[in-house]
C-alpha cells in the first residue's frame, strides 16, 4: 500500500556556533550567513531551494549547520572553534534529523505540531523553532523534485519518542488528498 | 488556545511559551526584611497593564510582554533589551 | 404514524441502495443517506428511546441531533447519535435506557412514584451515611448506556488546521459569506454539523436547485475547504475552535470566525408535550426534505409564527391531512403562505396531548375563544403534533467567543448586541430570517472577515436590519394542573419543578439550574435553557428585556472521549544506551521524562537481592550507571564565571581550569533548588550537571537571568547531546586506564579534577566524582559515541556489573549524599541541608543570599541528620514521623538497609535540637508503633 506521507532518519554530520562571533568565524571559513534571524541557507555553493546541506540562523547569535557526505565544512568549523575563540563557541549538535514527505506529508505534521507547517514559509526559507508533541524542534519546509518535504531535528534523546509516533501517524494516512 | 506574538519567533500558541510574572526590580540587598519578604511574597493582583517575563520555550528565548490582565490582552510584546535597566 | 413519501427532489437518499436496521428484534427498511433515526422514522417505529427519569415513551422531537431522544447502541457502541449517524445495513440498534427494550420497558413503572419524587428530591433524601448505598442503587438504575470495558482502544487523530476565516454553519447565510471571503482571497473552512450543505434554505418551500450555483461554486473555489458532518463544539482564546468529526477532532485556528450557527427551534410547553409524535416544525421539514418522510397521516400544527404555515404548505402539497393550524397568536398567516382550505384558528391554547396506543400521540385538546369572550374546548386527532412557536439563536459559541446577546422584544429572540474582534453573526442567529436578508447578512460578515483576517481593523458596531418580524412567541407556556408539560426531556422536568425551584429560593437561573438539573443532560438545555428561563423570570416577576444569557463552558455538544483522547503520546526520553540496559534486564522507571534502569533484574532473585548486588558489586569492584539524564549546561565567555558567582550560592570565579566544585542552586527566598558539579574547561568555559528533574527548569532560570543581567556569555543546554556514565568502585580506575589517554593516577588527576581527552577513542570529558563511592569517574561523551564508550567500559574487567538507580540511591546514602528534593523540601535552606559549607556568604550578590541572612539570624528550624536504626523489628518507611514530646518533630527523608554495613540508615530532616549526634530519635512507623533511631554521623560509610 502506498503511504500518504513517509518519513526516513536522515545521516549527516552536524555542529552549531554560537555567540556575538559566530557569523565572523562563518565567514571566515567561506560558509554561509543567513542575514535573517530564523531563517537558513545553503551551506555554500548556489543558494538553491533545494539545498541538502544547510546553515540556519537560530534567533541572531546562533547557527546550526548540517552538512552530509564528507562533510568538510562541519569539520573546519569544529578545527577552529576548538581554538577557544572569544565570541564565538562551539554547540555540540546530536539532533537526530529526519525527513518527511509524500503527499500527506502536511496532515501528518498537522496531528503532531499547532504550528501552521503546512502554510511554512518556503520562499523566504524560514526555519521554524516550535513543539511537536512536546518535542522542540526546528522544522523547516522545503520544495524537492518529489513536491514539498519537511526537515526536522530534535535532541536525539526524543527521537525515539517523535520518530516512532510519526512513524505510525504516516502509516495510518492513506494516499490521496485530506478530504 | 491563546496566540501570543513572541518577538523573535512571531505569533505562537500559548503552549509553547511559560510565564515568570511580572517585570519587578530586585530591591537592594540594604532593604529592610519586611521590604525583601514583600519582594518574595506579594504580587500585585490589581487588574492592570503589567509588563510580564515570557520565554518561548523552543527557542529558550525570554521577552516583555505588556499584558492588560483585566482583558488578558497581550498588548505589545518586545525584547528584553528595551527594558535597558529598568530591572536587575 | 410517519411513512415515507415518493421521491422528492433534493432527497438524502439513494433509493437504489436499500438497506435493512434491526431495531430491538424489529426490522426497519431505509436507503443509503438514512441516518439511523430516519430509517426508524420511515419505518413507522415511533418509540426510539425511554426518558432518563420516569421512563416515559419518546420519539422524534428535534431530528437535528440536539435532543437525547435519538441516543442508540449501535452494535455495541453506546450512546450514538441517531438523528445523524448513516444507518448502516444490517446494524443492530437499542435504545440505551431500557429494561427489556423501549416496548416493553419494565421501569416504566418509576412513572408511578413522581409524585414521590419531587424536584431536589435527591439533595434532600441523599445525604449522610445512605448516600453511598443509594447512590449506587440510582446510577444502577438511572445511566444512559452501558459501556464495555473490552471494547478496543482506537487511536482517535486529532489535528491542528489553520485558516483565515473559519464560517460555521453552511445555511444561506453561512454559504453567502463563505463565498464572499473567499473572493476576497481568505483562506476559508465552512463547517455544518449536517452530512450536506444548505441548512434550513429551502424549508420556506424553495425549489430544490434554489442553491444549485452556490453549491457549485463552494466546491470549486480554490479558497474554500468544506467540513460537513462536523461541529463546533467550543470557542476558545484568539479564535480557536474545536472541530468535531464523526472519526476526528481538529482544532482549528483561524483569524476570524463568522457564526452563522442558526437557531434551535423551542418546544411548546404544555402537558404531554413530550408524547411520540409531538415534534418541532424543523424536525420534520428534516424529515421531509432530505429524507422524504411524512411526519404523519394527519397532523396538528401549533404555530405562531409564518414558518408554521410554510411547513402546512408543504406537507399539505406532499399529500399529509392538515388537520389544523392551531395559532397562539391572535392573528395568523394562512392568507400569505396560501393555505385556503385548511382549518386555521388563532388565539389558541393548548391544553394537552392524548396518548394512543403503544403511547404516541391520537389527539390535541385545545382552548379556542368562542362568541363573546368565551373559550370553548376543542379536540383534534392526528398522529402527529407539530410545533412551530419560536426559536433561540444557537449562540453559546458566541457568548463563549465574548459577544453580548440582547434580547429583541420584536423579534422575541436573543441577538448579538457586541461581538469582540474577528468575530461576525449572520443569518437567524443574528435575527435575519428571510433568505434574502440571511445571504445579505452572509455577505456582509464574509466580507467583514475577510478585511479582519487581512489585518485591517473590525467596525464597532453590528449592523442589523431593524425591520424584524415576530418569529418567537414571547410565552409558549402551558401550565396544566395533572403537570406532565416537560420543559426538559432529558431530565423530565416539568413546569411545577421549576416554580418549586423558585419557591425553595433557587431563583437564579444559575442555582435553578443545579436545584432542578435544567440544562444538565445530553442537549445541555438546546430546548429547555429558554423556556426554563422564561418560566423563572415570569415567576419573578421579570423578562428576558432585563436578564443576560448565562455562558455555557465549552463544550456546546457531547464529544465522545476517544476524540478527546486522541493517540494518546506519552513523551519518553531514551539514553543513547537504551538497548543496552533492556539487553541486561533493565526494570524500567520514570525520571524526570527519561526512561532508567530502576535495577537489573537476576534470575531468581528478588528486587531487593538485585540492589543489594549491585551495591556490593560497586563497594568490592566497579559499577557502571548511566547518568545521562543528568542536566548538561555548558556556559562560555568572559563573565561565565562571574555569572555562576551570582547564580550559584558557591564562588567559581576562582576555579581553576581543570578542577571541580560542587554547586547548591537557591531560590530567591533562600531555598535549595538543585545541585551540581561545575567543572571548569576553560577560562571562559565551563561546563555542569544539574538533576535530573531540575535540568529544564534551571537552564531557562539561566537564561530568565541572563536576560535580565545583561552578562558576556553564552548558554548551550547538552543535556540531551551528551550521553554520561559514572564508572565507579576501587577498580574502576584500574579498569578504565587502559581505555584512556588521560592519566588517572592519584597524582595526575586528584579528587574535584576534570580532564578532557579520549576514551574508547571517543573525546570525552571526565571527572572524579564522588557520589556514590569515593572513587569514581563521571565520563560525558557525545550522544552517537554513547554505544561505544559503555560497551568498553562494560568490558574493561570482567567484574564491571551495571547498577541502576535504586542501588545508587542506596550508595550515595552510605556516602552520605542528600538528594536536593528527596532529603530537602520547599522549606530546607542549604545550612539545614547540611550544605552551609557550599554557600559562600560573602560574596557581593547571589541568588538568595538575602534571604539567607533572615535564616540565619532566625536559625534553622529543621537539621538534616543522618541516623541508623538500632531495632530492625519494626518496619520503618519513608516519610514516618519522628515524634518529640507528643509532637511532630521531624520525618525521614531517606531509608536504605545498607548491604555494606548490614544496617538501616536514613536521613531524617528533624528539629534541631534533636539533631546532635548520638541523639536518639522516636520514630513512629506505619503500624503505629514506635521506634528509636540514634543520630550517627556521615558518611556512614568510609573510603571506599
Amino acid at each position: 500500500m502506498s503511504a500518504g506521507a513517509w518519513v526516513r532518519v536522515v545521516t549527516a554530520r552536524r555542529i552549531g556556533v554560537k555567540g556575538p562571533f559566530a557569523t565572523a568565524v562563518l565567514g571566515e571559513l567561506g560558509l554561509a550567513v543567513p542575514e535573517r534571524a530564523n531563517t537558513w541557507s545553503a551551506l555554500r555553493g548556489p543558494d538553491r531551494d533545494d539545498a541538502g546541506d544547510i546553515v540556519a540562523r537560530l534567533g541572531n547569535t546562533e547557527f546550526f549547520i548540517e552538512e552530509q557526505g564528507e562533510a568538510a565544512g562541519v569539520a573546519a568549523l569544529e578545527r577552529q572553534l576548538a581554538n577557544d575563540i572569544a565570541g564565538a563557541y562551539p554547540v555540540l549538535r546530536e539532533d537526530v534529523g529526519l525527513l518527511i514527505g509524500g503527499p500527506r506529508a502536511a496532515d501528518a505534521l498537522a496531528q503532531v505540531c499547532n504550528v501552521d507547517l503546512a502554510g511554512a514559509d518556503i520562499a523566504n526559507r524560514t526555519i521554524y523553532m516550535a513543539l511537536m508533541i512536546g518535542v522542540s524542534v526546528l522544522a523547516l519546509a522545503q520544495r524537492s523534485e518529489a513536491g514539498v518535504v519537511y526537515r526536522i531535528w530534535c535532541d536525539p534523546s526524543f527521537a525515539n519518542f517523535l520518530l516512532s509516533e510519526l512513524e505510525k501517524i504516516t502509516h495510518e494516512l492513506p494516499a490521496g488528498s485530506d478530504r | 488556545m491563546k496566540i501570543i506574538r513572541c518577538p523573535l519567533n512571531g505569533p505562537r500558541p500559548l503552549l509553547e511559551f511559560v510565564s515568570a510574572g511580572e517585570v519587578r526590580a530586585v530591591p537592594d540587598a540594604d532593604c529592610s526584611d519586611a521590604e525583601w519578604t514583600a519582594y518574595l511574597y506579594t504580587r500585585r493582583s490589581v487588574p492592570a497593564v503589567r509588563r510580564e517575563w515570557w520565554c518561548h520555550t523552543p527557542s529558550g528565548y525570554w521577552f516583555v510582554a505588556e499584558r492588560d490582565t483585566a482583558s488578558d490582552e497581550i498588548l505589545k510584546t518586545y525584547d528584553a533589551a528595551a527594558l535597558a535597566g529598568s530591572d536587575t | 404514524m410517519m411513512y415515507r413519501l415518493p421521491q422528492i427532489p433534493g432527497e438524502w437518499i439513494d433509493r437504489s441502495q436499500p438497506l435493512q436496521l434491526e431495531f430491538e428484534g424489529d426490522a426497519a427498511q431505509g436507503f443509503a443517506g438514512d441516518t439511523v433515526t430516519a430509517v426508524l422514522a420511515a419505518s413507522g417505529i415511533l418509540r426510539l428511546a425511554r426518558s432518563f427519569k420516569y421512563h416515559r415513551p419518546r420519539g422524534i422531537h428535534s431530528f437535528a441531533n440536539h435532543d437525547a431522544n435519538g441516543l442508540f447502541e449501535i452494535d455495541g457502541v453506546p450512546n450514538q447519535r441517531g438523528d445523524v449517524v448513516a444507518a448502516r445495513n444490517g446494524a443492530r440498534v437499542r435504545a440505551v435506557n431500557t429494561r427489556g427494550g423501549v416496548a416493553r420497558d419494565r421501569a416504566s413503572w418509576v412513572e408511578w412514584l413522581a409524585p414521590f419524587l419531587p424536584v431536589g428530591f435527591y439533595y434532600k433524601a441523599f445525604h449522610g451515611s445512605n448516600f453511598a448505598s443509594w447512590e449506587r442503587r440510582i446510577r444502577s438504575f438511572a445511566g444512559l448506556g452501558s459501556i464495555s470495558a473490552d471494547a478496543p482502544k482506537l487511536p482517535t487523530p486529532k489535528r491542528y488546521a489553520f485558516c483565515d476565516v473559519l464560517v460555521i454553519g453552511a445555511g444561506p447565510s453561512g454559504m453567502a459569506a463563505a463565498l464572499t471571503a473567499a473572493d476576497a482571497g481568505a483562506r476559508v473552512l465552512l463547517v455544518d454539523e449536517n452530512a450536506r450543505l444548505g441548512g434550513s434554505g429551502r424549508w420556506s418551500g424553495l425549489p430544490e436547485n434554489v442553491f444549485a450555483d452556490q453549491l457549485a461554486r463552494i466546491s470549486a473555489h480554490e479558497h474554500i475547504e468544506v467540513s460537513t458532518t462536523t461541529f463546533a463544539a467550543g470557542y476558545y482564546a484568539d479564535h480557536w475552535v474545536a472541530l468535531v468529526e464523526p472519526e476526528r477532532l481538529t482544532k482549528v485556528r483561524a483569524r476570524a470566525v463568522v457564526f452563522a450557527t442558526g437557531v434551535i427551534e423551542q418546544p411548546a410547553i404544555f402537558r404531554n408535550n413530550d408524547l411520540p409524535g409531538v415534534l418541532t416544525g424543523s424536525a420534520a421539514q428534516r424529515l421531509l426534505t432530505r429524507f422524504a418522510i411524512a411526519p404523519g397521516r394527519r397532523v396538528c400544527i401549533l404555530a405562531a409564527n409564518r414558518e408554521g404555515y410554510e411547513l402546512a404548505r408543504a406537507l399539505r402539497d406532499h399529500g399529509v391531512t392538515v388537520e389544523a393550524v392551531l395559532d397562539l397568536r391572535a392573528s395568523n398567516d394562512q392568507d400569505a403562505a396560501g393555505l385556503a382550505g385548511v382549518t386555521c384558528l388563532t388565539g389558541v391554547e393548548p391544553i394537552e396531548a392524548i396518548a394512543g396506543s403503544q403511547g404516541a400521540v391520537r389527539a390535541l385538546r385545545v382552548m379556542t375563544p368562542d362568541t363573546g369572550g368565551a373559550s370553548r374546548v376543542r379536540t383534534f386527532p392526528c398522529d402527529a403534533v407539530l410545533m412551530s412557536v419560536g426559536f433561540a439563536p444557537a449562540g453559546q459559541l458566541l457568548l463563549q467567543a465574548g459577544a453580548t446577546l440582547h434580547y429583541d422584544t420584536q423579534l422575541g429572540q436573543h441577538i448579538p448586541a457586541k461581538l469582540p474582534k474577528g468575530v461576525f453573526a449572520a443569518g437567524r442567529v443574528a435575527g435575519e430570517y428571510d433568505l434574502n436578508e440571511r445571504e445579505r447578512g452572509g455577505r456582509a460578515a464574509g466580507a467583514a472577515a475577510a478585511a479582519y483576517a487581512r489585518g485591517e481593523p473590525m467596525s464597532a458596531s453590528v449592523d442589523h436590519p431593524r425591520a424584524f418580524r415576530q418569529v418567537s412567541h414571547p410565552y409558549p407556556v402551558y401550565p396544566h394542573r395533572k403537570g406532565r408539560e416537560f420543559v426538559d426531556l432529558d431530565e423530565d422536568i416539568q413546569v411545577k419543578d421549576l416554580l418549586a425551584s423558585v419557591q425553595e429560593g433557587y431563583d437564579s437561573l444559575e442555582l435553578m439550574k443545579r436545584f432542578s438539573t435544567l440544562g444538565m443532560g445530553p442537549s445541555q438545555g438546546k430546548h429547555s435553557n429558554i423556556p426554563g428561563a422564561n418560566i423563572l423570570l415570569r415567576a419573578r416577576g421579570k423578562s428576558f428585556a432585563d436578564t443576560a444569557l448565562t455562558t455555557q463552558r465549552p463544550f456546546y455538544h457531547p464529544v465522545p472521549l476517544k476524540h478527546l483522547a486522541g493517540r494518546g503520546f506519552h513523551l519518553a526520553r531514551r539514553s543513547a544506551v537504551h538497548d543496552r540496559h533492556a539487553a541486561l534486564g533493565a526494570h524500567w522507571m520514570t525520571v524526570g521524562g527519561w526512561q532508567r534502569p530502576q535495577y537489573y533484574a537476576r534470575a531468581a532473585a528478588s528486587m531487593a537481592d538485585c540492589i543489594a548486588a549491585e551495591v556490593r558489586a560497586v563497594r568490592d569492584h566497579a559499577g557502571l550507571i548511566d547518568v545521562s539524564t543528568l542536566g548538561k549546561i555548558e556556559i562560555f565567555g568572559p563573565d561565565a564565571g562571574a555569572f555562576l558567582d551570582r547564580m550559584y550560592a558557591g564562588r567559581f570565579s576562582d576555579l581553576k581550569v581543570g578542577h571541580t566544585r560542587y554547586g547548591v542552586l537557591l531560590d530567591e527566598a533562600g531555598i535549595v533548588r538543585d545541585d551540581g558539579v561545575v567543572a571548569r574547561l576553560g577560562d571562559h568555559h565551563f561546563y555542569f550537571t544539574t538533576t535530573t528533574s531540575g535540568a529544564t527548569a534551571v537552564y531557562r532560570d539561566l537564561l530568565l537571568w541572563n536576560a535580565r543581567w545583561r552578562m558576556d556569555c553564552a548558554f548551550v543546554n547538552a543535556t540531551g547531546h551528551r550521553a554520561a556514565f559514572n564508572f565507579a568502585g576501587p577498580s574502576s580506575r584500574a579498569a578504565l586506564q587502559p581505555l584512556t589517554d588521560i592519566d588517572l593516577s592519584e597524582q595526575a588527576f586528584p579528587a574535584l579534577g576534570a580532564r578532557q581527552g579520549l576514551v574508547a577513542g571517543v573525546p570525552a570529558r571526565v571527572v572524579r566524582a564522588g557520589f556514590v563511592s569515593s572513587l569514581g569517574f563521571e565520563i560525558h561523551v557525545p550522544f552517537h559515541a554513547g554505544a561505544t564508550v559503555w560497551d568498553a567500559l562494560m568490558k574493561s574487567a570482567p567484574t564491571i556489573c551495571a547498577f541502576g538507580v535504586e542501588a545508587q540511591r542506596v550508595l550515595r546514602l552510605e556516602k552520605g549524599h542528600p538528594i536536593v528534593g528527596q532529603d530537602t523540601d520547599g522549606l530546607t535552606n542549604p545550612m539545614e541541608a547540611g550544605l552551609g559549607w557550599a554557600v559562600k556568604m560573602d560574596k557581593p550578590f547571589f541568588i538568595g543570599q538575602r534571604s539567607l541572612r533572615i535564616h540565619q539570624q532566625r536559625g534553622a528550624r529543621q537539621q538534616l541528620v543522618g541516623f541508623v536504626l538500632d531495632d530492625e523489628s519494626v518496619a520503618v518507611a519513608e516519610a514516618n514521623l519522628v515524634i518529640d514530646g507528643g509532637e511532630i518533630a521531624g520525618r525521614i527523608t531517606s531509608l536504605a538497609r545498607s548491604p555494606t554495613l548490614n544496617r538501616t540508615v536514613g536521613f531524617a530532616l528533624v528539629a534541631p535540637r534533636l539533631a546532635g549526634v548520638g541523639g536518639v530519635l522516636a520514630i513512629r512507623a506505619s503500624d503505629g508503633r514506635q521506634v528509636a533511631a540514634r543520630v550517627a554521623p556521615t558518611p556512614f560509610v568510609g573510603a571506599t
